[in-house]
């Protein structure tokens, strides 16, 4: 068993792992109460076509964000060094914010439109890329 | 150096929304001319407004006009016959090219007069009437479908006319049987559809009409919207007016009756609820009814009343009663202006009557049903004393009268349309007593007896279903059919059949027949009654349904006096 690396961004690898495992239970419990939803045949649910479209993206984003971030803090954060911390809590950041902004934004949601809560969602999404390269970019320099 | 560039980057996206926030706060400051924006159908509204688009998809408004399919035909086309006048329609279904086609074929004995294949239907509420295509022009078809009554109907049945000559004989001429045929391009197009351009050539007096959509849809009320829709591609607009809904700030590329002062918002409703005459006929055959919704309707025409004239003649008169109140549907905006509600208040329609809500007959709004609208401003009267005071009845009278609501006093059912008579939309005080007016008053309508006059030597409201004229005679047949007026069953089912049986208007037999089925639908059972039937047919079945009923046959000498006083004057019906 070797040593953990002394630049290896540590801190940031757990709170990534940390956050992906409880995403994960959280984001697969809104996924059931969904099903639930559609199970009771919940009138304020159903109804709402838009409502349901952005809790469905929010399960879905989320739980694959979650599970991106467990990923991540097998695969990717070892790569980084502690000097690209910011990296770290960008892809965590994001993967927390992207899910949470298209919930967020379905609650008193104009007829046409998600509520300005949405505004998350891009702003989340261009960290959430710009995490991706970072790590991409690590990977490729990594030995 | 990263630190820099961050900030860098950041302060140019915050200057790019500072700019495009200006841009939008500007544009929805700018008023728009929407006389010169296209129309882009409800399709494109719904990508937006689904709720909206849904509770407005429910209303007869939007399904007023449609393309003639198995979907939207109501009629069973089986094979269908209904005679009249020595005609028969019959009704069929064949294959055509594109799905099934819609056939009617008329005959007079082994003649075929005219085999007319359905294009398009007009209404989907009480009645559905069928247009067919005639070289350059729709044409309504003299028979229809009663929705209702699941029954085919000839036209003449829906309007205030005589009978024609030959009736009795089964040979009514041909232009009689099509009185009521008329054109659809420079007549029905205006108010059931969406940017109507009749397209009159005065030329060549043919027609290259276009509407921008079939039936009554968003762009009728809210204006076109071509503007509207490419101008809220923007998300940074349409978050603007989210939050400026909040401090009520409109956008200006679309038109919103709720934001519309009274009297600008009852203008939407008025263009079609509120029959009107133009110094410009020619501009509106041609190009259309230059109204856009928000716009005073006055700058392009005037509603009729009675008094209007053409040429010195007060053409409309037949229309009113004599004082000033209208006695036939789509007169609703006349009634409106009419009524100290809207002159000294600040009623308008979309006070009571809600586009996406409510019951669709009637699409009066579910908060304020009943004595509620009223109430809002007459808040005293919500107390059972003080109502009882407003209407001077005295408190021993009090159950009999506790289920009598605002509107059946104020706006009573003295306007007749589609074969049914409506409430009056001038609201007024009732003036019970002494007759000053040909209109039959609220308390009347009830009390067909006469039993709420003064003056018990006046002649009775009851009279009037023999000796009025056409209306009077609609409005009190459609009165007994309610079983709250002042005759036991039996005198009211007796005056019905003696109208089914006599009047010369077949308008006034069905509303008469329509009364008899509305008290004892199920202990007649199925009737031949037609009140289109030569009288002769129409004798023999009222012999039969007063023998299921246990009743005396009515003599026909019995009113014959006041026959005779009876007014046979046609009502003309804004064709």
């Amino acid at each position: 068993m070797s040593e953990p690396d002394d630049d290896i961004d540590l801190r940031g690898l757990r709170g990534a792992r940390t956050l992906g495992w409880v995403g994960l239970a959280t984001w697969a419990m809104l996924g059931i109460a969904l099903e639930a939803a559609h199970g009771l045949k919940l009138a304020g649910y159903l109804d709402d076509e838009l409502t349901r479209l952005l809790l469905t993206l929010a399960h879905a984003h989320g739980v694959a964000l979650s599970l991106l971030l467990v990923v991540f803090a097998h695969a990717g954060a070892p790569l980084l060094s502690k000097a690209d911390a910011w990296t770290s809590r960008l892809l965590t950041g994001a993967a927390v914010a992207l899910p949470l902004g298209f919930a967020l934004s379905s609650i008193a949601h104009p007829e046409s439109d998600p509520g300005i809560a949405i505004l998350i969602v891009p702003i989340a999404g261009l960290a959430l890329v710009i995490g991706l390269a970072r790590v991409a970019f690590a990977s490729w320099r990594s030995p | 150096m990263r630190i820099a560039i961050a900030v860098a980057i950041g302060l140019a996206l915050i200057a790019l929304l500072g700019l495009e926030a200006q841009a939008v706060s500007r544009d929805l400051d700018t008023p728009r001319d929407l006389h010169r924006v296209d129309f882009v159908g409800s399709a494109a509204c719904t990508r937006c407004h689904a709720e909206h688009a849904a509770s407005f998809e429910r209303t007869f408004h939007r399904t007023m006009t449609r393309e003639a399919t198995r979907d939207t035909v109501f009629a069973p086309f089986a094979g269908e016959t209904l005679t009249y006048g020595g005609f028969e329609a019959r009704m069929t279904t064949e294959a055509g090219p594109e799905g099934a086609r819609f056939v009617v074929t008329l005959s007079r004995g082994e003649h075929v007069v005219d085999r007319a294949i359905v294009g398009r239907t007009v209404g989907s509420h009480r009645d559905q009437q069928l247009l067919v295509r005639e070289d350059d022009r729709w044409v309504r078809l003299p028979v229809a479908w009663d929705i209702e009554e699941a029954r085919w109907i000839h036209m003449n049945e829906a309007f205030l006319t005589p009978d024609p000559p030959g009736l009795d004989d089964d040979h009514v001429a041909l232009a009689e049987y099509a009185r009521h045929v008329v054109t659809w391009n420079d007549n029905c197009v205006f108010c059931h559809n969406v940017g109507p351009r009749p397209g009159l050539d005065p030329a060549s007096g043919r027609f290259t009409t276009e509407v921008a959509e079939l039936g009554v849809a968003c762009e009728a009320c809210h204006g076109p919207g071509a503007d509207h829709v490419q101008a809220n591609t923007s998300p940074m607009r349409r978050y603007a007016l989210h939050a400026g809904g909040l401090h009520d700030r409109s956008d200006p590329s679309i038109v919103s009756p709720a934001r519309l002062s009274p009297e600008r918002s009852a203008d939407v409703c008025g263009r079609c609820h509120g029959q009107r005459i133009t110094d410009d006929v020619s501009r509106f055959l041609t190009h259309g009814d230059p109204f856009v919704p928000g716009e005073d309707l006055a700058l392009y025409s005037a509603p009729l009343f009675v008094d209007t004239t053409i040429r010195g003649e007060e053409v409309f008169a037949a229309r009113f009663w004599d004082d000033g109140t209208a006695r036939l549907t789509a007169y609703e905006f006349q009634g409106y202006t009419q009524s100290r509600c809207a002159t000294e208040g600040a009623l308008t329609c979309t006070d009571c009557h809600g586009m996406h809500e409510g019951d669709p007959r009637g699409q009066i709004r579910p908060s304020v049903a009943g004595d509620a609208m009223c109430t809002r401003c007459h808040d005293a009267l919500a107390r059972d004393g003080e109502r009882l005071e407003h209407v001077s009845i005295s408190p021993s009278l009090e159950d009999e009268h506790a289920r009598v609501a605002c509107v059946d006093c104020h706006m009573p059912r003295v306007v007749y349309g589609l074969r049914e008579a409506h409430r009056s939309h001038r609201i007024d005080i009732p003036r019970p007593g002494a007759r000053t007016s040909d209109r039959l008053d609220a308390c009347a309508l009830c009390h067909l007896d006469g039993g709420h006059q003064p003056d018990r030597a006046a002649a009775a409201p009851i009279d009037d279903l023999f000796a009025g004229d056409p209306i009077q005679r609609v409005i009190v047949a459609s009165a007994l059919g309610r079983e709250d007026v002042a005759f036991t069953s039996r005198e009211r089912l007796t005056f019905l059949l003696e109208s089914m049986r006599d009047d010369r208007y077949p308008g006034v037999r069905s509303v008469a027949f329509a009364s008899l089925r509305a008290n004892v639908d199920r202990a007649i059972g199925t009737t031949e009654f037609s009140p289109t039937a030569s009288s002769r047919v129409r004798d023999a079945e009222v012999v039969r349904l007063a023998d299921a009923l246990s009743l005396t046959v009515p003599s026909p000498d019995l009113h014959a006096s006041l026959r005779a006083r009876a007014s046979e004057r046609a009502i003309e019906i804004g064709e």
